[in-house]
């Protein structure tokens, strides 16, 4: 990651800011005394503060649009999540007849996938079990040649090659993401601001050991 | 057959070294000679205006000058002078199997470019004051088994006029280097647009290379599309092409045709002054349409993976 993003507050630049005030301070007191403006310590402790509130708020919004943007990119990966797992009716029925072996691997995938309807679609996590039964299942089918020359499944698989690959790009997103809030909340003087509001640590994704076993297989076969 | 470099300059070296240099030095004479022409008019100019002595004669020197200029300039003369044979000969013997053995088949037309509105056809923003374009390659390419299409590089030099508080007009270039165009029989359906660092606009992709980011930035409508376009074997290799060249580049891939430029300066023209053939420079002309051509073709395999 760039070390200072634009935009973004670094501890020499606060450091300069508090130090802008302090030196503001006196003109700011000679300027009032030429203008007949009765600028009092207590006036100026007022401006110094609500200097610093204004600037907590600043960086509490910042770290709740990188949680905002956390949260959208996971939703993006839902979005092809369902994309892919509505694929699945039309790839059973596919595989049901060259695949009779398979049935019980079939029967469980078409349970979870009415399911995961059922609970209108719910989180990664939720969703986990179905994704891996899926994956298994995709695995599977590089067993069985016929079905792989079969119109309908090569036409099911340029959608899902497509689906696959815009599935990854939302995962990339999403850890992009999740590394710049995890930067942000952990850096000083946000950490603080991120421990008193409850900011905590977001999850990067990861490919689970059935996606790992899957890529091995392939590269085997 | 494809040759090294290396191979290729000694081969061009031994065959032309002799007749360029003889035209070389020609021209720095010529080149000398006109300098010396102009200086000379100047310095009479400003003798005789600061004297005043035979100051009616200014209007007919000058007339004098302007009728040289004139006659000078024609076409028949240009193609007499020693400049202009030792550019031809350099751009025919040397410039053309340099590209002939990155491109098999390509055709070179030095004095052709790409029409303003061609060039823009990249969605480049440029402001356009002064524009010239030239070195015009066309090559043919094969993408995959089956499917060919064409790649055209050639020499841009945009620019910007501006007028100072006096009313004296300056032209400031935007850009000046290589610029290239190849069509694919795939179309991404969006456009995603790979420029210099800081360039980009609101929509603005964040990447997950860090020396990427560094270099580029990523401007595209659509985040999910310009993602998969970037994989990291692609952003390694623009890091790798950018650091070995030092030039900075831009890439556009708008629909089904892949656009880039590169800030190299002038291209392709031989220099007067110092050695015609510097290996270094000559390496670097061949070494940059060959990136530009790896890298164009990279995006192509990409896009040709995703979009099935």
């Amino acid at each position: 990651m760039n070390k200072y993003k634009r935009g973004e507050a670094n501890p020499a630049a606060i450091i300069v800011a508090i130090v802008a005030i302090f030196m503001v301070l006196p003109p700011l007191t000679m300027m009032s005394h030429m203008f007949n403006i009765k600028l009092t310590g207590t006036h100026l402790w007022l401006i110094v503060i609500g200097v610093i509130v204004i600037w907590i708020i600043a960086m509490y919004n910042s770290l709740v649009n990188a949680r905002q943007k956390v949260k959208q990119a996971s939703s993006g990966i839902d979005v092809y999540l369902k994309q892919r797992f509505d694929l699945i009716p039309n790839i059973v029925e596919t595989v049901k007849g060259y695949a009779k072996h398979e049935a019980t691997v079939l029967e469980q995938i078409t349970m979870l996938r009415s399911e995961y309807d059922n609970r209108e679609q719910g989180n990664m996590k939720q969703n986990q079990e179905l994704n891996e039964r899926f994956t298994n299942l995709l695995g599977l089918v590089e067993s069985y040649p016929e079905l792989k020359a079969n119109e309908s499944f090569l036409n099911l698989q340029k959608l899902l090659t497509k689906v696959e690959s815009q599935l990854q790009a939302a995962r990339r997103i999403y850890n992009i993401e999740v590394t710049e809030y995890n930067t942000k909340r952990l850096k000083f003087p946000n950490n603080i601001i991120a421990s008193i509001f409850g900011f905590g640590e977001e999850t990067l994704f990861e490919a689970t050991e059935v996606e790992r076993q899957v890529v091995k297989t392939s590269f085997d076969n | 057959m494809k040759q090294n470099f290396g191979d290729l300059y000694r081969k061009l070296y031994d065959e032309n070294k002799t007749e360029l240099e003889e035209l070389r030095l020609k021209s720095k004479e010529e080149t000398k000679k006109i300098l010396g022409y102009v200086l000379g008019f100047f310095a009479l100019f400003i003798i005789l205006g600061i004297t005043g002595i035979g100051a009616f004669l200014i209007p007919i020197i000058f007339i004098i000058a302007i009728v040289a200029i004139i006659k000078s300039s024609s076409a028949s003369k240009i193609k007499e002078s020693p400049t202009y044979k030792y550019k031809k000969l350099f751009k025919e013997k040397i410039m053309m199997p340099l590209i002939t053995n990155v491109f098999e088949g390509a055709t070179y037309n030095p004095d052709a470019g790409w029409t303003p509105a061609q060039y823009k056809e990249a969605g480049y923003r440029d402001w356009i004051d002064r524009y010239s374009s030239e070195d015009l390659i066309i090559a043919p390419m094969k993408l995959k088994e089956g499917v060919e299409t064409k790649m055209e590089f050639c020499e841009v030099h945009t620019e910007r006029e501006s007028r100072d508080s006096d009313g004296d007009t300056s032209y400031t270039t935007i850009f000046y280097g290589l610029a290239s165009k190849m069509k694919i029989d795939k179309n991404i359906g969006t456009e995603v647009y790979i420029k210099r660092n800081w360039s980009a606009g609101k929509s603005k992709v964040k990447l997950d290379s860090p020396e990427f980011e560094k270099k580029f930035d990523v401007e595209a409508e659509d985040q999910i599309m310009a993602v998969r376009l970037l994989t990291a074997d692609v952003m390694a290799e623009m890091v790798d092409m950018y650091e070995k060249y030092k030039y900075s580049f831009e890439i556009h891939v708008i629909r089904d045709t892949i656009y880039m430029r590169v800030y190299t300066g002038e291209v392709f023209e031989p220099n007067i002054f110092k050695d015609s053939m510097e290996y270094q420079t000559l390496e670097k002309y061949y070494n940059v349409i060959e990136a530009m051509m790896s890298l164009s073709k990279h995006i192509y395999k990409v896009i040709d993976e995703i979009i099935v």
